[in-house]
């Protein structure tokens, strides 16, 4: 196999869900490059790539769709506190912005999507309060330790969990 | 342009702080965007606004500084972005708590 592309299937390996522009940046290759090596990887069976909320992520085969959409999900910094708050147990929403210091409206947002991709599940106790659950706390966990996040990303996370602080209305 | 109410060493500094005023604007206007893109609701579109009027002032002030825009109405126009900014952010407050947010309701 061509060098640049034993390159960049190694840097999938080791970052799975990244982005096309990361890829560019972290391993110094012209966009054109990139767009031919991935097509000829994919065909190859060597790379999977799929758009989630208008970004292009690459994975490596074995990636299955679930494991695919929870890691572009866990790429953003304040889905994966929320996940972590809920290892140890299920708890009610209130109780996981108080310990995370979110607003409502950031803890809904994120929980929207963790539970249309069945990451979090809401279900109601016995006194007919919503409880959240990891819908599969071991391969949420491991996909946790593997999802990492651009500086940009970061920033856009943080940028929204200030404005909905400022916004919140109580 | 007339700026001699500015000291020669105020006038050297200027286009450095301008610079640094675009560049910071500019990268608090492409996150709000893309804030925008995600949660597609009316007090984002005002904070976004109120982002973008700070990113124009930064622009006229630079233009002003460079003879483009002549001083007079350069400074009225940076006031009136100013005003621009703060009733956008008052609007985005105010909003906030007047809009109905069906989703936080449901938990």
């Amino acid at each position: 196999m061509n060098e640049t592309r034993q390159r960049i299937r190694r840097y999938i390996r080791l970052h799975p869900g990244v982005h096309f522009s990361c890829l560019q940046r972290a391993l110094d290759i012209g966009p054109g490059q990139i767009q031919h090596h991935i097509e000829r990887l994919a065909n190859e069976g060597d790379a999977v790539s799929e758009e989630f909320y208008g970004q292009t992520h690459f994975y490596p085969p074995e990636y299955e769709p679930w494991e695919r959409r929870t890691l572009a999900l866990l790429r953003r910094e304040t889905a994966g506190d929320i996940v972590a708050t809920l290892f140890e147990k299920p708890r009610r929403p209130g109780e996981v912005a108080d310990q995370l210091d979110i607003a409502r409206s950031t803890l809904e947002w994120h929980l929207d999507r963790l539970v249309e991709s069945n990451v979090v599940q809401k279900e109601r106790n016995k006194q007919g309060q919503v409880m959240l659950r990891l819908a599969q706390p071991v391969e949420t966990a491991q996909l946790l330790r593997q999802a990492d996040s651009s500086l940009f990303e970061r920033l856009l996370d943080r940028f929204t969990r200030i404005v909905d602080r400022l916004l919140e209305s109580q | 342009m007339d700026f001699s109410i500015l000291s020669l060493s105020e006038f050297h500094v200027l286009p450095s702080v301008l610079v640094v005023a675009l560049v910071g604007s500019g990268v608090l206007v492409v996150l709000a965007v893309t804030a925008l893109f995600q949660r597609q609701s009316q007090p984002y579109i005002l904070i976004t606004l109120a982002l973008v009027a700070l990113l124009i002032r930064s622009f006229v002030g630079l233009f002003a500084l460079y003879g483009y825009v002549p001083a007079l109405p350069h400074h009225v126009f940076e006031h009136f972005m100013d005003a621009a900014t703060v009733s956008l952010l008052v609007s985005a407050i105010y909003q906030a708590r007047t809009a109905p947010n069906p989703s936080v309701n449901q938990a």
